[in-house]
């Protein structure tokens, strides 16, 4: 190398090559600014008096925030609730992120069909997983090489990501042009540009759209873009299972712990869940219930009243009216298992 | 491991770096030989053993063409070469294709008889490396080229990683005298490789796999679709096409250029063509110059008179569409494009608008309408060649060439900038020049202002998981 930089037209080159970098970095910086694309996985929760210390911990993607109102939970169940929403989280993003409180009592666990798939990666993933735990799940689970792939090259775009923070961020990018242009051209964002879910509010869902509204072009569109995300593919008994029976052993061994299996629509249900894929969910539920019998599992995916598109906002997250009926039936269930004093 | 991937950037800068600490030559070469056979492993081991097969019968049919001079012998040694080559191809490839075919026939005419099916694993680029591998004893055997010398330089003609998955197709005349001395790129080969790898990373991960889920989604349901959509599907899917395969192609000649080596070009602007004979000059040369000289030549070309041409033409282009694919999605696409040769052939012939070639004005209007219409029929062809069925191409056609109102009606926002993209870059740049070749001559800041917008194209509008690219299937 020092020996070809000894050379003027590889010096310019090089040159070249570190400014073109440069600028680069100073644009893909520039763009999550503008565009306001998150990188910071973790926001902390605390639902329930501030000054009070929480006992309850919760586990979830933003299905679980979208689902549930966590501080009518709060409330109503008389105890504070703490956790670190990261979107698109599962099992093994909250088992290597979260501390359990030292006096914690209750852990909820909440899982869909959507975020146990192993094939939907979180884009924190290697932001949270430590490199060695990653390849220790994937030695045991042995999934396809393809999957392999995907979760590795997560570590290296890590370190891309602190001079290109855009990089495989591209649909963040996309739609965080499309809002802008069209706040642009109209004033307003347009109704066919999909709202990021908003971690760090605490209040009941403000969310009235309904997936039974949406045009048929918008809800393919984003079939097809889901179907790109995890392949078209659904598969239960990887690195997610793992983590999250190693989840359910950990909060057992300290308190009660409740799974909570939340809906997701029915038109992703009929584009994505085979019977066996959804048998594949159930046995993995069984397999992980396995290492914590005690637990409550509550199955709002059964519920009749939320088996309706028109609860959802969008193909997997509950709308302010699912939310309502989603939040009454778990309350329902906890007072029916522990029933308060 | 592909182009795209974070492994193989790291595989690549990795063999750069040894490869410029080897001092033995012979060495590097083996070192190059390994890490080709590496790079191939990478997607399957067994099949690695396909192209030592390939590579040992060739090799020892160059040498015997080498060394026997009796005309018979030699016709029989081409005949082995050929025989091998086709065959490895055919029982990987098409197998299925014909057994299932025999079936149909067999149950067309009252047989039954059961229904067979084996499950053949299709090695990755085995239509490429059996190609390439041909131009070498076809040369040898025409003595043309000599017979290599080395088995180690003819292993690593065959397999050399850059062009081992999805071309281009090399010629032996071309390649192998490259691995017979020592080469190093420069500077300016090294920026030139470095422009035109980055250029089919931007093809591949900003256009073609961005547009690659609303094709999918169109074609895999064509009647629920309005005409509209259907059109806008079959642009993208001639985009994603073109961005793809010559995206890989850019990747491929670019990297054997940032080591010094030179690849024949095997895109240039093709939907800038004219006619449908240039279109085939600018669009996947490799494999339509291999067609022409190894098949349509030796079959008499436009020698024999103007029926036999046409006869020639069709032959070549369905081989060509079968080449594709075991489908017969692939053979009329081959044959469409066959007859549109003939049909343009015979219109050359004939010319009855030659005396409007005089006429400026007159004869843009003509170039405009021979453009659209080359557009066109690439377009048409292009439908039989995604479709999934020969049903689906069908209802595909008929509902976009009619207009149908009924079915939804799907904007997609990728297409369109990238159709603009395409399109534009097809009409203002040169279509004859290499844009990443003259990278060096250019002004410095033009330099980094290119390799910056290049940059920020693939790091904000990459692609975030890229799809394995689309030849890799032939």
């Amino acid at each position: 190398v020092g020996g070809i930089l000894a050379n003027k037209t590889w010096r310019i080159l090089a040159l070249i090559v570190c400014t073109a970098t440069a600028i680069g970095a100073i644009a893909s910086h520039a763009a999550m600014h503008w565009l306001k694309i998150r990188s910071g996985y973790a926001g902390y929760q605390h639902y329930g008096p501030q000054d009070e210390e929480a006992r309850t911990i919760l586990y979830g993607s933003s299905l679980a925030y979208d689902g549930i109102d966590w501080g009518e939970v709060s409330q109503v169940r008389r105890e504070g609730i703490e956790s670190w929403a990261t979107a698109g989280s599962s099992p093994s993003e909250w088992e290597a992120q979260h501390q359990l409180p030292p006096k914690m009592n209750r852990a909820f666990i909440v899982v869909s069909t959507f975020d146990l798939n192993e094939y939907w990666l979180c884009d924190f993933r290697a932001d949270v997983v430590p490199l060695g735990n990653a390849i220790r799940d994937l030695k045991y689970c042995a999934p396809d090489a393809q999957l392999c792939k995907r979760i590795i090259s997560q570590y290296p775009q890590m370190f891309v990501r602190q001079l290109f923070p855009t990089a495989g961020r591209s649909d963040g990018v996309l739609v965080g042009i499309r809002a802008n242009l069209s706040k642009f051209a109209n004033g307003a964002a347009s109704a066919d540009v999909d709202e990021a879910p908003k971690f760090g509010y605490t209040g009941p869902s403000e969310v009235a759209q309904k997936l039974s509204d949406w045009p048929p072009a918008r809800l393919q569109r984003r079939l097809a873009l889901m179907r790109t995300a995890f392949h078209g593919k659904h598969w239960f008994d990887g690195p997610k299972k793992m983590a999250l029976m190693r989840l359910l052993e950990s909060t057992g061994n300290q308190g009660e712990a409740v799974i909570v299996v939340m809906p997701v629509s029915r038109i992703y249900g009929r584009e994505f869940l085979s019977p066996q894929v959804k048998k594949q969910f159930e046995d993995a539920l069984a397999d992980a219930q396995h290492h914590n019998p005690h637990a409550l599992i509550v199955r709002l995916d059964q519920l009749p009243a939320l088996d309706d598109d028109s609860m959802f906002s969008d193909l997997v997250h509950l709308n302010m009216y699912g939310q309502k009926i989603a939040t009454a039936a778990l309350l329902k269930q906890l007072e029916k298992s522990s029933p308060l004093r | 491991m592909i182009f795209t991937s974070f492994e193989f950037v790291l595989f690549f800068v990795g063999v750069l770096l040894v490869r410029s600490l080897l001092r033995n030559f012979a060495l590097e070469k083996w070192f190059l030989l390994a890490a080709s056979y590496v790079f191939y492993m990478s997607w399957s081991v067994p099949c690695a053993l396909l192209i030592l097969f390939t590579s040992f019968v060739d090799y020892a049919v160059g040498a015997g063409l080498g060394r026997i001079e009796d005309q018979r012998r030699r016709k029989l040694l081409i005949v082995v070469s050929i025989a091998a080559n086709l065959g490895v191809l055919g029982f990987f490839k098409y197998t299925n294709f014909f057994v299932e075919n025999i079936w149909l026939a067999l149950t067309a005419l009252g047989l039954h008889v059961r229904r067979w099916h084996y499950d053949i694993l299709l090695p990755v680029g085995i239509s490429f490396f059996t190609f390439q591998s041909m131009t070498y004893t076809i040369e040898t055997y025409r003595r043309n080229i000599p017979p290599s010398h080395s088995p180690r330089d003819f292993l690593l003609f065959v397999a050399f990683f850059p062009q081992l998955l999805a071309g281009p197709i090399n010629r032996a005349a071309d390649l192998l005298p490259q691995f017979g001395h020592r080469v190093r790129a420069n500077a300016a080969e090294f920026e030139s490789g470095l422009a035109q790898f980055a250029l089919g990373a931007v093809k591949k991960l900003v256009i073609a796999d961005q547009v690659a889920p609303n094709v999918d989604l169109i074609f895999a349901n064509p009647g629920g679709y309005d005409g509209f959509t259907l059109f806008q599907g079959a642009l993208g899917y001639a985009i994603q096409i073109y961005c793809d395969f010559s995206g890989y192609s850019d990747m491929a000649i670019g990297c054997a250029r940032m080591m010094g080596f030179r690849f024949m070009e095997n895109f240039q602007m093709p939907y800038s063509a004219l006619s449908i004979t240039e279109f085939w000059r600018r669009w996947n040369i490799s494999l339509s110059s291999w067609f022409r000289d190894y098949l349509y030549v030796p079959l008499g070309g436009n020698r024999k008179g103007p029926e036999r041409t046409y006869v020639n033409l069709m032959v070549t282009m369905l081989l060509c569409g079968l080449w594709h694919g075991a489908s017969w999605n692939f053979v009329f696409w081959g044959g469409f494009h066959g007859a549109a040769l003939a049909i343009h052939r015979a219109w050359k012939a004939w010319n009855p608008l030659k005396p409007l070639n005089d006429r400026p004005a007159l004869r843009f209007v003509w170039s405009l309408v021979a453009r659209l219409l080359t557009l066109g029929l690439v377009l048409v062809s292009w439908i039989f060649f995604r479709a999934q069925s020969w049903t689906s191409a069908w209802v595909y056609l008929d509902r976009m060439i009619n207009w149908s109102q009924d079915g939804t009606r799907l904007l997609s926002p990728y297409i369109f900038p990238a159709l603009v993209a395409v399109i534009s870059v097809h009409l203002l740049v040169q279509k004859d020049s290499n844009w990443a070749h003259e990278m060096p001559q250019r002004s410095i800041p033009t330099r980094v202002l290119c390799f910056a917008s290049l940059l920020v194209c693939i790091v904000t509008l990459g692609a975030t998981d890229s799809a394995p690219f689309i030849y890799f299937q032939f």
